[in-house]
């Protein structure tokens, strides 16, 4: 399974999304899926324990930058590659 | 018990210390150590002409710099006012009106004031302080310590000055319920511009308890590195701890039905397993998380305070009964008026007027020295336990004249687990309408409103409703900094979506 679908698959289990939602990169994480800054924390904890990754490897600047899908794909793809 | 003067006055307690996590590394720093540099600190503020009663802005994130400003401030006898980074301080004549004499921030856009201190700069100031602050102010009861601000019904903040006593108090009421010791640890991620949240850095320098302060974007890694014992958290925080439990027991569970097991095993690993109890109470909290924290046995307490008369009354331990605000704490005596609106008497009053506010009806919920009219209705049960209704301005009079409280409805609205929020509108219409923002794309608003309406009513149903979404819980326009939703601001905004439901055949 590569970062996207995985990132999918959390988006899908902590939003609890219906099967008719696709999840799409160019979303935007505030106005297309619902989600304030706490949400996006939440997903991002579930991501990491997902992945295998440590949440503290994420700066608050890092957080605050995330804007789209792509962006939480991106963050993801780092840490997998560090 | 006094807490403030004695943090200065040699009586902090030999073993504390305080913590800072950030970006993944966790400080922790002794209470002798974070005293003496706040007295340096104090010392090198009073070099550069800083006097008791001044005030200091800080408006940053949660960072150690904050914690020592505010400890330096306390030990000089400046007044801390703390800024909420949703303000708009560039609203004209807005800053001027706080009389600031520095405002230390870690926002650039305010680096062309002549008052900016950047936040980075206070340990370079403790580094070349020349002498410690050696003898720190001793405080009365009704000093002032802390420019504290408020949603005002304008928009414009209005800011109160919370005195000594009233800290001492809350912070004594608090201890007599929980009695926190050195095996608790507390962890604070909701901004430390509220001044209850540094109320536990204070007692963690009394009493000795752990503490550890982190930006709220670090809360969920936090949590798992410093496994506290208390958590202090709005009920929107608890949500989102909710769902995170949820969905990894869900996963722990491999495709089987979540049981008992997975849930408790999922709330361990991310809370660190060692949670005695959740502390809430800034805006009301559905039954439903209540009850799901109580079956993962970590109590949620649900309280009852306003900024005008910190806390009033807690569910505790050996006193917790689910849908109140808790008993009254020692200090507060609470009445109603003829309307049934809840009138607090403290003893060691918060405040007795606004000193910031831009109409002075403001100061018309001061009455005497020590009764603050809350705005809320409740009642009190035999027992003692405080119920909240609703609030007095938010009564909607429908067109055939019957009053609704739309807190009576919107509360079975939130305790549905797809309802993210929900706010009901009908003053002066001919029937209730709401506005609702599900938890996700998807969930079956109409499904819960008729759930919902089946067990109201015939005059206080739903018959129309917007499902909306884009909810920001940090935006001051539409939300007070205790969580509470300003329905002016809302009706305002979503007039049009408003209007569709009484027009749209």
């Amino acid at each position: 399974m590569n970062t996207f679908d995985r990132v999918g698959e959390v988006l899908r289990a902590v939003l609890e999304l219906p099967a008719t939602v696709t999840v799409e990169s160019s979303q935007r994480l505030q106005d297309d899926l619902a989600m304030n800054s706490l949400r996006l924390v939440t997903v991002l904890t579930e991501l990491c324990d997902v992945c295998g990754i440590d949440v503290g490897s994420f700066s608050v600047a890092d957080i605050r930058a995330l804007k789209h899908v792509s962006d939480l794909v991106a963050l993801v793809e780092r840490e997998i590659h560090a | 018990m006094e807490y403030i003067n004695q943090i200065f006055g040699g009586q902090a307690h030999p073993c504390s210390s305080v913590s800072f996590y950030e970006d993944g590394v966790l400080n922790r720093i002794s209470g002798v150590d974070l005293i003496h540099q706040a007295r340096c600190l104090a010392g090198a503020l009073h070099d550069e002409g800083v006097r008791a009663g001044d005030r200091i802005g800080i408006l940053s994130r949660n960072r150690i710099e904050w914690v020592l400003l505010d400890l330096a401030c306390l030990a000089l006898g400046a007044v801390v006012a703390s800024l909420d980074s949703k303000m708009d301080l560039r609203e004209p004549g807005l800053l001027d009106s706080f009389g600031l004499h520095a405002l230390f921030t870690d926002d650039i856009q305010y680096a062309q004031l002549s008052i900016y201190r950047a936040v980075d700069s206070v340990r370079l100031m403790i580094v070349n302080s020349k002498k410690p602050l050696e003898t720190a102010v001793r405080y009365g009861p009704e000093d002032a310590v802390c420019l504290k601000f408020t949603s005002g019904s304008t928009g414009r903040p209005k800011g109160l000055l919370a005195t000594v006593g009233s800290i001492d108090a809350s912070l004594t009421e608090v201890e007599g319920l929980f009695h926190h010791d050195e095996q608790d640890h507390i962890l604070v991620f909701m901004p430390l511009s509220l001044l209850q949240q540094r109320y536990w850095v204070y007692s963690a320098l009394r009493l000795g308890h752990g503490t550890t302060v982190t930006p709220y974007e670090a809360v969920f890694s936090a949590m798992a590195v410093v496994r506290p014992t208390v958590l202090m958290g709005v009920p929107g925080f608890y949500h989102e701890l909710e769902m995170l439990v949820r969905t990894r027991a869900k996963r722990y569970a491999s495709g089987n039905a979540v049981g008992s097991n997975h849930l408790q095993a999922a709330m361990d690993s991310v809370s660190g397993g060692r949670l005695r109890y959740l502390w809430t109470g800034s805006a009301p909290c559905p039954m439903r998380l209540v009850e799901f924290f109580e079956a993962l046995k970590t109590p949620l307490y649900n309280g009852y305070g306003l900024n005008e008369t910190c806390i009033i009354s807690k569910n505790a331990p050996n006193a917790n009964r689910l849908g109140s605000v808790g008993r009254l704490v020692l200090s507060k005596k609470v009445t109603f008026d003829a309307q049934g609106q809840i009138l607090v008497h403290s003893r060691s009053p918060v405040a007795t007027r606004y000193e910031i506010s831009s109409d002075e009806r403001d100061n018309e919920l001061f009455i005497g020295r020590d009764i603050v009219a809350t705005g809320d209705t409740g009642h009190l049960d035999a027992d003692g336990y405080l119920y909240i209704t609703g609030r007095i301005k938010d009564l909607l009079v429908m067109q055939s004249g019957q009053s609704v409280q739309p807190g009576e409805i919107e509360r079975p609205l939130l305790a549905h687990e797809g309802v993210d929020f929900a706010l009901v509108c009908g003053d002066d219409r001919p029937y209730l309408s709401a506005l609702i923002w599900p938890r996700a794309p998807g969930v079956d608003v109409g499904a819960i409103v008729a759930s919902v309406n089946e067990r109201l009513p015939a005059h206080m149903r739903v018959l129309r409703y917007a499902v909306l979404s884009g909810l920001d819980r940090s935006d001051r326009q539409m939300f007070t900094s205790q969580m509470k939703p300003i329905r002016a601001s809302f009706y305002r905004q979503h007039a049009e979506s408003i209007e569709l439901m009484y027009t749209k055949g």
